[in-house]
């Protein structure tokens, strides 16, 4: 499949092999025409009662052994009611098209099934790593600290007893609980740590704490072009934990002690796993980002509250350590040294900070101690643990690219900036012509600019004294002609003592653009040079607007940008905005140019354009978080006034009304904020403005100036770098010597490269959901070709002989979402809407999801998906409003609204409500809607619960699903639906219905998302079954997941992937109640086996810091795509149970 | 001069052609310069492109370099050599030629094969930021791959043209050839390990003429209504002019002496003033607005202007081409303030 036509959602994934086995084009009658063509194939296929194509019988047999398909009389009754209300939906059940049958033997479950087996090899996974916790979380006393640390470079142990100090290469026990303290001004390396084990204490000690020499002198860099300005760490300056056997480590935001430890860096896993307490904190207790804010917030907190806040705490170890442990607040006061002092201070104070990691160890524990029990009680299954562990172990290889990517990125911000600045000046200078017979008065960007003007003048000269004889130019010339003019005008020269002592700057030239120009070096007045020059400063200082840049005011204004044609304009306290003129008599108007204005635009006419496809892409990316936010506030209905309802009829556009009028002639209209219409619009060519705006809407107001595009062109380039290069350029990355990579790679060519990793910062669990979180990683942008430095991910690379194996899960949350749907409504897949359309629905034919709302609603596709996701990540109706007037800068507000209405009509459905059961005498059994429901209860003077039930969602397409997902966000302690992991205590709270209302979007949220985090656990759990140590967690984001693995084995690792994918989707199914699995779920539409860590393996991430692409620019060929067939082609066979590291 | 597409230097272009050269000179102070050798082959500019390192004028370059400067002869190391040719080298460009003969200015950068392709991406855009510095319109450089002939392999051969006027005129070449097996013998010792390479060569090839001319016509193609020529400014043949403004016939003589009092001392600080006289006089302020006028297509970006005011208090002002606005400044500033204004 192209980049451009792949999409993430199940539909589109559909690959018909037909090479191998031909299947018949004509679907409405596949199964026969499969009889006559194939006799294995009709053995093979199964379709269910609305004729979703099932897995094949083979792999049926194997995963549900005790199921065998049948199908009983009562459910073809139900199959016909099925198949009528898809048919209702406008779903045509014949139009799927078949996919080939997978043929496989997999190895035998371990258990009598698929719950079974999952629960036993995750069991077996976790087992070795609670060994050594257990101990620890059930050590009711720590050893005793030993009196005084010892100040020796490395490891010292403590005895038990007498606290004699001894050094160790590395703590002798594999459990330990650990912190790392950092000296924050002298870089990245630990400058000293603790450990303690239920034996006893640990310390170490940086050398360059102790001013030892390393034990290896630091080599130079080999590929010699590493940036200077840049550190360059080695593994020698950090912990080394030793390399054998399982270890567990157990610290609080433990991966960045991690990212201190020497072994952790290395190629091969060495089996150390971490503990996180603060993940688990947020499992346990974890809150939304509104709670946060709460949390954060010193105001009194309202009653409703209380209930939640004694459940929670934020994530610092001081506060966790007082949610669960209580006594005495931890002093985090020494921390002051690490993050503001010297090493010099470090030395100093060497005991007490020493005392204080280890204090901040031993409250790690007490946290672990209360915590983890909470932990294991609310997440049975081992599943979760495993999981977690493995999140905490992510690895990204790079090599010299790395620095590489860095420099360009860098060097390209740096010309690009160069350019953007050089039109800016240009058209400040242009501009300064306005200043002849005061033109800039019917300029509608420069007029309210200050134009004043400075005057040179010179003192009057002293009455009686001659002027001070100024010195001569040196030696102007040497003829006699040359000379008597030079003495002519001596006195000229003379009156240079009466010039003003300081200097006004560009006499003669209008305040504004004085404002952007420096002042010459002192050198300029040679006369006046008692004072030194500095020789760097003078170089420094050129003519012109040398201090212009995009960030400025005057930028957009220079470059003449309109907003929907309508010249932009500032006002100081509602920030950027635009003039709307409604007067046409100019009489009274001073200031403003309003004939100008008229001119360009009298009648205010709006191209309908919506907006394009980076648009919904962006939106897309940023949904969860939006939506995040969104839940919990509650929602507030503006009211529209009659002014501005007035203004609404004459002005369709997306700019904001503020109330505000220039000059009696013009309305001045915010643009649109991204946060909404309170807040205000800072610099227009920002990248969070230049996002979400598509080009059509801001644009230059000069036909003539194509710099205006041009200069917005480079801010949109730049912006992403911009805001992500101090992370990047922060990340850690450990360079290893020669004798630390395996033997393929050492020696030959690839001593000219470096080769080194990152351990990157994931919170396993750093959600409410418990999705993982990284600052830079997780975040990170899929590459385009308008974003500068947006290849970063593809500088993740793997070291030679080694490759990337990964894949995206398909749709996930849409999969899960609408499974639990079918599952619940009709307890078969595809039976309802929703799930049809997810399972079989195809983009090609206009018959998935998307599709189906854009027609419907009148909407284009990308964004009718963005609205979809929103939905059923639980927006609203007035957030899928705000979506659509994002997309639509077009929409009026009504129209907005109608569409929005129609869209949750025909999908969520309407809300409805039943009588209880004692009220059926009196009143009729049926659907009520809200209003029918709250009147007849009003009228028996009740309240709506006493009366009715609670209400439930009818006649959409998704309304089973929303049912469930209500119903399960409902329950007094909600469970995901796959392992049964509990909500977080601070939602869980009773805080009665009110609450349960309030908190009810964020529940349905976290039913879905905290079920794809169950689904990734599993994934994760089942890869290290079928690959055993043959592969190493690399990263998890989202929905995508990849491995490093040796190139031998990717392709057994690509089938492993597959197969995966079909285990775990055959659990989660058996876990609501389902006996089978839909074909085109079961397999991932592709596995990449890649050498970068890209998003798709024929990306060529050109971006303008990569102008020629990874191919030719860094050499990297595009990487493989496999698909099951193809993976069972590579891996050699299709019988996997023969892999013999397989347990 | 334009005729038909052919276009000629006249002796302001060649001016303009002589200060791009200097730029040329000074750019990479550690080169090695060498003499250049007449092009002798008649093989096609493509061929020409990639096979140069096989020519005896190759070979006696690098002859030079061990025999003038042995303490370069190292990789990585850049040599220089200026030639002139009769037929133009480089690609024609669709929008016009230039009357032969022309100028060739050529580096050659003798770099460790391991690192080529990285010197050469690095050359890549510092050719491209000089040229966006020189021109008028820095957005207007762009970086073109080159396709290479079908023989060539990618990871031995690389070529890039740098083209100005949106994409249709070449101002310089850059070729990458690796050298080994047939491309002669040539080896250097590695700068940083010491072990003798073949080094891989990154030729730029600028042809003077036609890269003046595409400059020129940057800074013509502005889209501004005024009538200017922007020339860069430490590029324009005529830095600065004098004019001065004659309200009253009675100071005539003293005003000459004041203008040219002030070009000898612009010239004797080394600025390039306008030819002639070396000033102008205006009748008034009309008369004035019209030598601007002219002066700004000229491309002239700096004009002093003394008045009758000036003979009295030393105050004159300086008119901008590109802001077309006056600053005041006073004769003891001349010429330190527009030397400082030069120097970058």
């Amino acid at each position: 499949a192209s980049q451009a036509s792949r999409e993430r959602y199940a539909s589109s994934s559909l690959k018909i092999y037909r090479r191998a086995k031909p299947l018949p084009k004509t679907t409405p009658q596949k199964p026969k025409q499969a009889e006559l063509n194939e006799a294995g194939s009709q053995a093979e296929y199964a379709e269910n009662l609305v004729k979703v194509q099932m897995i094949s019988r083979n792999l049926h047999a194997q995963l549900f052994p005790q199921e065998p398909r049948t199908v009983s009389e009562q459910q073809l009754a139900s199959a016909k009611a099925y198949q009528d209300e898809l048919r209702r939906h406008g779903v045509d059940i014949e139009s799927s098209t078949p996919q080939a049958d997978v043929q496989l033997k997999l190895p035998p479950l371990r258990g009598a099934n698929i719950e079974e087996h999952f629960h036993n090899i995750a069991r077996e996974q976790v087992q070795p790593y609670e060994e050594l916790l257990l101990p620890l979380v059930q050590c009711t006393e720590l050893p005793k600290r030993p009196q005084r640390w010892a100040f020796f470079a490395g490891w010292t142990a403590y005895d038990p007893v007498d606290g004699t100090a001894s050094p160790v290469d590395h703590p002798a026990e594999k459990g330990l609980v650990f912190d790392v303290e950092v000296c924050v001004n002298e870089g990245q390396a630990p400058v000293l740590a603790t450990a303690v084990s239920t034996n006893r204490w640990y310390s170490w000690v940086s050398p360059k704490l102790t001013k030892h020499r390393l034990r290896v002198p630091s080599v130079e860099p080999l590929d010699g072009a590493t940036d200077a300005e840049r550190p360059h760490h080695t593994p020698d300056e950090l912990i080394p934990l030793g390399a054998s056997g399982p270890g567990l480590v157990v610290g609080h935001n433990v991966s960045y002690d991690r990212a201190r430890l020497k072994e952790q860096y290395l190629i091969e896993d060495t089996g150390t796993r971490f503990v996180d307490t603060m993940s688990l904190h947020m499992c346990v207790s974890g809150v939304t980002s509104y709670q946060r804010a709460m949390l954060k917030s010193k105001k009194e907190p309202a009653p409703e509250d209380l209930a939640w806040l004694e459940q929670s705490s934020l994530n610092s170890l001081v506060e966790v350590h007082r949610l669960y442990c209580g006594g005495e607040p931890l002093s985090k006061e020494p921390r002051n040294i690490f993050v503001e002092g010297t090493l010099e201070q470090v030395r100093q104070s060497f005991q007490s900070l020493v005392n204080y990691c280890a204090g901040d160890v031993e409250a790690t524990h007490r946290v672990l101690r209360v915590l983890y029990p909470l932990y294991a009680e609310r997440f049975p299954h081992p599943a979760s643990l495993a999981g977690m562990l493995e999140m905490g172990s992510a690895y990204l290889p790079v090599n010299s690219n790395w620095e590489r990517y860095i420099r360009e990125a860098q060097l390209t911000y740096e010309d690009l900036s160069i350019e953007a600045k050089y039109h800016l000046g240009r058209r400040a200078k242009e501009a300064c012509s306005l200043l002849h017979d005061e033109k800039y008065r019917q300029n509608l960007w420069l007029w309210d600019e200050d134009w004043s003007v400075q005057e040179l003048k010179m003192k009057q000269p002293p009455k009686r004294k001659p002027l001070a004889r100024a010195e001569v130019p040196s030696n102007v010339g040497t003829t006699a002609e040359q000379r008597r003019l030079q003495a002519k005008f001596q006195h000229l020269y003379d009156q240079h003592c009466l010039l003003p002592a300081r200097r006004p700057l560009l006499p003669g030239y209008p305040l504004w653009y004085r404002k952007l120009c420096r002042k010459p070096p002192p050198s300029r007045y040679k006369r006046e040079a008692a004072e030194v020059l500095e020789e760097e400063e003078e170089d420094l200082w050129s003519p012109g607007a040398t201090e212009i840049s995009t960030g400025m005011q005057i930028a957009p204004k220079l470059l003449s940008l309109c907003w929907e044609g309508y010249p932009l304009h500032y006002e100081r306290d509602q920030g950027w905005g635009f003039l709307v003129p409604f007067r046409s008599d100019s009489g009274g108007v001073e200031r403003l140019p309003l004939e100008q204005l008229l001119e360009r635009c009298p009648v205010p006419e709006f191209a309908r354009q919506g907006a394009g496809q980076a648009e919904s892409d962006l939106a897309m990316d940023l949904l969860s978080k939006q939506v995040e936010q969104h839940l919990g506030k509650r929602e507030h209905y503006k009211k529209l006034s009659q002014k501005q309802q007035r203004l609404e009829t004459q002005y369709q556009g997306s700019g904001v009304w503020c109330n505000k009028i220039l000059e009696d002639c013009c309305f001045f209209l915010k643009l649109p904020h991204k946060n909404g219409p309170s807040f205000r619009v800072g610099n227009p060519l920002s990248r969070d403005f230049l996002d979400k705006f598509s080009q059509n809407v801001l644009s230059s107001g000069d036909p003539s100036c194509q710099e205006a595009t041009r200069v917005v062109e480079i801010a949109r380039m730049m912006s992403y770098w911009r805001n992500n290069r101090d992370r990047i350029m922060g990340q850690m990355v450990v360079w290893l010597d020669q004798q630390q990579l395996p033997a393929e790679i050492r020696g030959g060519k690839a001593q000219l490269r470096a080769y080194g990793a990152i351990c990157p910062q994931v919170v396993a669990c750093g959600t409410l959901t418990r999705r993982a979180m990284e600052p830079t990683w997780m975040t990170a942008s899929n590459s385009r070709p308008d974003r500068l430095g947006s290849e970063l991910r593809s500088m993740v690379q793997a070291p030679p002989g080694f490759k990337l194996v990964g894949a995206d899960v398909d749709s996930q949350e849409l999969w899960i979402a609408s499974v639990l749907g079918d599952a619940y409504a009709c307890g078969e897949h595809g039976a309802t809407p929703l799930g049809w359309m997810t399972l079989s629905g195809s983009k090609a034919n206009g018959s998935d999801m998307h599709s189906i709302t854009a027609k419907a609603v009148g909407i284009s596709r990308d964004h009718a998906k963005v609205i979809n996701y929103a939905r059923i990540y639980g927006a609203g109706q007035q957030f899928a409003e705000t979506l659509l007037r994002q997309f639509n800068p077009t929409f009026s507000a009504s129209e907005a609204k109608a569409k929005a209405m129609k869209m949750f009509a025909i999908t969520k459905g309407k809300r409805v409500y039943s009588l209880r059961e004692e009220f059926h005498d009196e009143l009729e059994d049926r659907a009520y809607s809200s209003y029918e429901a709250s009147r007849l209860a009003f009228q028996r003077n009740r309240t709506l619960g006493e009366v009715f039930h609670r209400p439930y969602w009818q006649g959409g397409t998704e309304s089973a699903m929303f049912n469930r997902l209500e119903e399960i966000a409902t329950q007094p302690q909600p469970q995901t639906p796959f392992l049964g992991g509990r909500l977080s205590r601070a939602l869980e709270a009773d805080g009665g219905a009110e609450q349960e209302q309030r908190f009810l979007p964020t529940r349905i949220n976290w039913v879905v998302q905290s079920g794809a985090v169950d689904f990734l656990h599993l994934m994760l759990v089942s890869m290290r079954w079928l690959m055993g140590p043959h592969v190493r967690f690399c990263l998890s984001f989202h929905d995508e997941l990849r491995y490093l693995v040796k190139e031998d084995l990717a392709p057994k690792a690509a089938l492993a992937m597959h197969v995966t994918n079909l285990m775990t989707r055959s659990f989660c199914v058996s876990r609501i109640g389902l006996r089978d699995l839909p074909m085109s779920v079961a397999f991932f539409s592709s596995v990449e086996v890649d050498t970068v860590l890209r998003k798709e393996c024929n990306m060529d991430c050109r971006t303008p810091s990569n102008p020629h692409g990874l191919r030719i620019g860094y050499g990297i060929e595009p990487g493989q795509s496999l698909s099951v067939a193809e993976a069972v082609e590579k891996a050699g066979g299709s019988d996997i149970s023969k892999w013999n590291w397989i347990k | 001069h334009l005729t038909g597409s052919q276009l000629e230097l006249l002796s302001h272009g060649r001016a303009y052609a002589e200060q791009l050269q200097r730029q040329w000179l000074s750019l990479r102070p550690l080169a090695a310069h060498l003499k250049g050798i007449p092009h002798t082959s008649s093989t096609s500019p493509t061929t020409q492109r990639f096979s140069f390192a096989r020519t005896t004028e190759f070979g006696s370059l690098m002859q030079q370099l061990l025999e003038e400067h042995p303490r370069k002869a190292k990789c990585p190391t850049v040599v220089k050599h200026q030639s002139s040719s009769s037929s133009a080298c480089l690609r024609g460009n669709p929008l016009f030629s230039v009357t032969s003969p022309a100028s060739i200015l050529t580096t050659d950068f003798l770099v460790e094969p391991d690192r080529a392709l990285e010197h050469f991406y690095n050359l890549q855009r510092e050719s491209k930021i000089w040229w966006m510095r020189l021109s008028s319109n820095p957005s207007r450089i762009r970086i073109v791959p080159c396709d290479l002939p079908e023989e060539l392999d990618p990871p031995s051969y690389q070529a890039i043209d740098l083209r100005s006027q949106a994409g249709e005129v070449t101002v310089e070449q850059l070729s990458m050839v690796r050298l080994g097996g047939d491309e002669g013998s040539l080896r250097l010792p590695d700068g940083r390990t010491g072990e003798s390479v073949q080094p891989t060569v990154i030729r730029s090839v600028i042809e003077l003429e036609t890269a003046t001319c595409a400059l020129l016509l940057d800074g013509c193609d502005h889209g501004r209504d005024a009538q200017s020529l922007l020339l860069n400014c430490a590029l324009a043949p005529y830095q600065c002019g004098i004019a001065c403004l004659l309200e009253s016939s009675r100071l005539l003589g003293d005003l000459d002496d004041l203008c040219l009092h002030l070009k000898h001392v612009l010239i004797h600080a080394g600025l390039r003033l306008c030819q002639g006289r070396g000033f102008f006089t205006a009748k008034d302020n009309r008369h004035l607005a019209e030598h601007f006028a002219e002066s700004d297509m000229l491309g002239v970006p700096y004009t002093l202007v003394v008045s009758e005011q000036t003979l009295e208090n030393g105050l004159m002002k300086l008119r901008s081409r590109d802001t077309r606005l006056s600053e005041t400044i006073h004769i003891s500033d001349v010429p330190d303030y527009l030397l400082n204004i030069f120097k970058n």
